[in-house]
């Protein structure tokens, strides 16, 4: 017993050595953990919980999350239940500071006006998010609002560095500004087409570039498509050719896949996150990837 | 990214008046457990954890075998436990393979008696059983898994006064193979074969087959309405 005893308390004093004085930002998404690094810089240490390959509905809570939540002085996650299947779990973990209520918890849906706000809640509509839909990064002017929000609350973390954080944000800002001049610009010969989406990712950017859904290939949000559902895809497509069928790089691939044979219509892995596709290599990308792959 | 590592140990005290215990030996503290807990990734898809149990206690008189058979001494069940999980693109949901192994082992020390039909007078025991199982299971769509696990025991074999009484396992080894399919039809079923082959005591041979229908009801946590 006490050979154990020690063995133990030698370990979990290991454990504790590697903490580190620069801010600790605990990203939900890669797109978030992406954002912190852009006003943080080099003064703070940014993780995200899931990879751009992953989707961030569902994972599952692993070891090394519960040690990195234990240690996090700012959580920033997505919000209006994106995370809802593993985020509390890991929450009951935290510290103090990252809990509901205090300055180091940021739920991105909390600042913005989420879009597709469900009129009815039900059990047989699938996976909806009573809050509106989650995949609120694809917006612009959303990354632009929650880069101040980072921004004012790194400094409260960490005053010494206010200045510098200040600084990453102004240029950031201005750089994000312009690209959305040029992501604008775009929308001239986008505009007005349609689209037919695997699963409502991409709302937020769809809506911003004045592009309409035809239809989605989930019939219900989080829940396989139906035979009868993709017969109608198809007959919905013969119709009303659309610019293309869109799905994110962790959308299952045999219905898109078969409603794309059935149809030639082009089928486009958008790269919806950082990490997305291996290119993808910051914020900027995703924007100008998902431009440059619909508009081809 | 570095790798991180997860720690967590634990300790309790309590009155140890349950099995693996029973009737406590005097007042106070009759019982100690202690566990401890370590994980981390492997790559960017696999995790591992391992884990150690240990509870100690000591019994005035623990009764078992309807009312027949009585242990008075110290227990001390010790466990560990150890799971790989890797899901190949990140997505446990749609793919993933999932490995574990627990072993166990009960040592006691102290006397047995018995009274009733199979009556023998009370003598001192100290001896250990282990047990431990392996398990693999294989997701290859989210709808469709296959799985198996081998477990065992490995009993004990007395000699002197408690030879050949209730007590003794006569180093019997029992065993016992499964293996299963399931098939998730939506978050509220699951449907299950599973084949199962065991010999819990000597020469008593039982192959199973079992078809389960899994059906869960309500709201969850991530299902408020």
């Amino acid at each position: 017993m006490m050979k154990w005893l020690t063995t133990i308390v030698f370990l979990w004093g290991c454990s504790f050595s590697s903490a580190q004085a620069k801010p600790f930002v605990f990203a939900c998404e890669p797109e978030w953990q992406a954002l912190a690094q852009e006003i943080g810089g080099d003064q703070i240490r940014a993780v995200s919980a899931t990879h751009g390959r992953q989707d961030p509905h569902f994972i599952r809570v692993k070891p090394s999350l519960m040690s990195q939540i234990k240690r996090a002085d700012l959580l920033i996650c997505s919000g209006a239940d994106l995370e809802v299947g593993w985020l509390p779990l890991l929450l009951r973990n935290g510290n103090k500071t990252i809990q509901a209520g205090q300055p180091g918890h940021v739920l991105v849906s909390d600042y913005v006006t989420n879009i597709e706000i469900p009129q009815v809640l039900d059990r047989s509509l699938g996976d909806i998010h009573p809050d509106g839909n989650p995949h609120v990064h694809l917006d612009p002017q959303v990354i632009l609002e929650i880069a101040s929000i980072i921004k004012e609350r790194l400094a409260s973390i960490d005053p010494d560095h206010e200045k510098t954080y200040a600084a990453n944000l102004k240029k950031f800002a201005s750089k994000w500004r312009a690209a959305t001049t040029r992501w604008e610009s775009a929308k001239a010969s986008l505009a007005g087409h349609s689209v037919v989406v695997q699963h409502k990712s991409f709302s937020y950017l769809l809506k911003f570039l004045g592009i309409d859904v035809l239809a989605s290939i989930e019939e219900k949000p989080g829940i396989p498509p139906s035979a009868r559902h993709l017969a109608e895809i198809v007959s919905i497509i013969k119709q009303n050719p659309p610019l293309a069928i869109i799905r994110t790089p962790f959308d299952t691939k045999a219905s898109s896949n078969w409603v794309a044979k059935k149809t030639g219509v082009r089928l486009i892995t958008l790269p919806y996150t950082v990490g997305g596709l291996p290119e993808t290599t910051d914020l900027f990308k995703i924007y100008d990837q998902s431009i440059e792959l619909l508009s081809n | 990214m570095p790798t991180e590592i997860y720690n967590e140990v634990g300790l309790g005290l309590f009155r140890g008046s349950d099995f693996p215990f029973g009737t406590p030996d005097g007042q106070g503290i009759g019982a100690s457990s202690l566990f401890y807990r370590i994980g981390g990734d492997v790559g960017t898809n696999g995790t591992w954890r391992f884990g150690a149990y240990q509870v100690d206690g000591e019994t005035g008189g623990r009764v078992t075998e309807e009312g027949t058979v009585t242990f008075i001494g110290d227990t001390k069940l010790t466990a560990y436990d150890i799971r790989y999980t890797f899901a190949p693109t990140g997505n446990e949901r749609s793919q993933e393979v999932t490995l574990t192994a627990e072993h166990f082992t009960r040592s006691e020390n102290g006397t047995y008696g018995a009274t009733g039909d199979e009556a023998f007078a009370t003598s001192a025991y100290d001896a250990e059983t282990k047990g431990w199982y392996v398990a693999a299971t294989y997701k290859w769509m989210p709808q469709a898994r296959v799985g198996v696990r081998y477990s065992e025991m490995s009993n004990v074999d007395l000699t002197g006064a408690l030879d050949g009484t209730a007590v003794d396992g006569a180093g019997f080894k029992p065993t016992q193979l499964n293996l299963m399919f399931d098939w998730t039809n939506s978050e509220y079923s699951r449907i299950r074969l599973q084949l199962g082959s065991e010999e819990l005591s000597a020469g008593n041979e039982d192959d199973q087959i079992i078809l389960q229908y899994l059906m869960s009801f309500g709201a969850h946590g991530a299902h408020k309405y």
